[in-house]
């Protein structure tokens, strides 16, 4: 399916209600083969939403969400899959699987679904743990595991997709440092050996600043800003994207740190 | 899943086929008067039957493949409404199954109504209606709403079991004490029949139900993890969760028509198959319908052996063997 340089995605017009309320309003971005974007906004701004409609997890919205130039709405949902790994927000609190079972789940779009899986696509789905460091976890309960173990088994339960695209809402979000490094490190590799191309939700700005090759800031809906990484991490631009202000630190070779300020 | 997750379930199957088959074998032959092997084998040959050997053949024998597939059915049912409710309450009665079949039943009853369709009574005819009637409505009523989620499903079923609850009162109330006898007795269930047709009838109903359930196990075990996961994995949720729906409707109203609204199986089966052979549906669904099956034969033959020559209702039984057994298992259990 994949061609060289025809986008992934191509959103355009993308506009969405819910109870009257504008989420999105008229969004338009595209994600080529390979790339790594960041989705940066204030909470509420429709990040997840947008998220949500590139794998029409939710009702269809008005405009047009291209996936390798069709539209969304007409595929049917193991076509999306079979392309695009999705991992959401927040998990379910009883997920009574072990995780070498989630994982396996997550071949749904590439087998049949008449057929249990079989040994082969076990060795697989371990083969896949083991590449987020989570082989010795196979047996254990998900819903038994912290919220950082429990996140590098839903990026390897996307993963067993085989996706070309992995989508992910806030995947470092309520983890400990340790954790965030290594989901930080699981899509890097991802990224950058495997030439997958990720959209990530975040609201670290500095995660999104180094490992990304673009930014799409979305504010009450809109996309406000869509380029390098560099032109957003200054001022104004920060400031008024998030409506509040920020200390800046150049790192070593790595770019602008951006910080919000503390109040005195 | 795997060779070694697979284990513990394996040893589990080997024990319910075993089961299974012990059942199937005894349970026929104890009864208000026992028959032994030798009375039954008279069907083999030329003489005319003796009165064991139509007991066993006409009376037992059908009443037993009976309870097993009712028990089997409404286990499987209740195991797939689990997954797609994703509630741990949700039975093959949760969309108010039981309150239509019994309000059809009812009806028939205080009517007096006395034609049939070949086989089936008026008042079987009447449950089976009232029973798809009850799920097509609650659908109905749910999809109405636009949104709708799997809790707004829940909570209208529970309105329209009680919808139908209030509505057999009324009936009963103004039912003399022979009609009121007939209703009460139909709600707590029977597995009292003669002859093979009415198992027919039940297993056409409860095999296109199941084998549709059967074919969604995939989609159950994605289903169990939430709707926004199992889209993301590529499952079709509103079309695998319409045609779980249907198939329930069919298999239970067949089931309910026959045998009345045996409640607990749906319910507890599921959890105890959990238990033993874990969350996995490729596991469950077969578990299910072995365990069901099973435990619907052992209450049966309790029920009509205990205090013979009475009979207790099945109904009772399901509810007064599975309660505490169920209570045992989970306070046994590690997890």
């Amino acid at each position: 399916m994949p061609v060289e340089n025809c986008p992934i995605y191509s959103v355009r017009s993308l506009s969405y209600e819910i109870g009257g309320k504008r989420v999105l309003d008229s969004v338009s971005m595209d994600a080529r083969p390979g790339e790594f974007i960041a989705v940066v906004g204030p909470n509420g701004a429709g990040k997840s939403t947008l998220l949500r409609h590139l794998v029409r997890v939710i009702p269809p919205p008005k405009g047009t969400v291209l996936l390798y130039g069709k539209c969304v709405t007409t595929l049917r949902q193991r076509e999306i899959a079979a392309g695009v790994g999705y991992v959401p927000q927040s998990s379910p609190v009883y997920l009574p699987f072990t995780a070498l079972q989630f994982v396996l789940m997550g071949r749904y779009p590439r087998m049949n679904p008449l057929v249990r899986p079989d040994d082969r696509e076990a060795a697989c789905a371990l083969e896949i743990l083991d590449g987020v460091g989570m082989a010795d976890f196979a047996d254990r309960r998900v819903d038994m595991m912290s919220g950082g173990e429990r996140q590098k088994i839903f990026i390897a339960a996307a993963l067993a997709q085989e996706p070309s695209v992995l989508l992910l809402d806030e995947p470092t979000t309520y983890l400990d440092p340790k954790h965030q490094r290594d989901i930080q490190r699981i899509l890097q590799s991802l990224h950058r050996e495997r030439g997958t191309a990720v959209v990530a939700v975040t609201h670290d700005i500095n995660f999104a600043a180094r490992f990304s090759d673009r930014i799409v800031a979305i504010k009450k809906g809109a996309a406000v800003y869509d380029g390098p990484p560099d032109g957003l991490m200054r001022k104004p631009c920060l400031e008024e994207l998030f409506d509040t202000e920020f200390d800046y630190a150049r790192g070593d070779g790595e770019g602008v740190f951006a910080f919000p300020r503390r109040s005195r | 899943m795997t060779s070694r997750t697979r284990k513990p379930a394996t040893r589990a199957f080997a024990l319910l086929m075993l089961l299974a088959a012990v059942v199937a074998v005894i349970a026929p032959l104890i009864g208000s008067s026992n028959v032994t092997f030798s009375d039954i084998a008279g069907v083999f040959n030329s003489e005319p039957a003796t009165a064991a050997e139509r007991i066993f053949w006409q009376v037992r024998a059908p009443r037993v493949i009976l309870s097993f597939i009712a028990g089997a059915t409404l286990a499987l049912c209740g195991l797939s409404f689990q997954a797609v409710f994703r509630n741990p309450l949700a039975s093959p009665f949760t969309l108010g199954v039981s309150g239509g079949a019994a309000f059809g039943a009812v009806l028939a009853i205080k009517l007096g109504l006395a034609f049939s369709i070949p086989g089936l009574s008026v008042t079987q005819l009447f449950a089976f209606g009232g029973a798809l009637a009850s799920i097509f409505l609650v659908y109905g009523i749910a999809r109405a709403k636009k949104g709708f989620t799997m809790a707004t499903m829940l909570l209208t079923g529970v309105a329209v079991s009680f919808f139908f609850s209030a509505l057999i009162m009324f009936i009963q109330f103004f039912a003399d004490y022979a009609h009121s006898f007939s209703m009460v007795r139909w709600m707590m269930g029977s597995l009292s029949i003669v002859g093979y047709k009415q198992v027919a009838q039940a297993a056409v109903l409860s095999s296109v139900g199941c084998a549709a359930i059967f074919l969604r196990r995939s989609e159950m075990n994605l289903l169990t993890a939430g709707d926004e996961i199992a889209r993301g994995r590529g499952v079709d949720v509103d079309r695998s969760r319409a045609s779980i729906f249907f198939a329930v409707s069919l298999a239970t109203g067949g089931v309910v028509a026959i045998c009345g609204p045996i409640g607990f199986v749906g319910l507890m089966i599921p959890h105890i198959m959990r238990l033993i052979v874990g969350p996995d549906h490729f596991d469950l669904a077969p578990a299910c319908i072995l365990g069901g099956g099973i435990f619907l034969v052992l209450c049966d033959t309790f029920a009509r052996t205990a205090i013979s020559p009475f009979e207790i209702p099945i109904g009772v039984i399901t509810a007064m063997l599975g309660g505490p057994f169920f209570i045992w298992l989970l306070f046994r259990h590690p997890n």
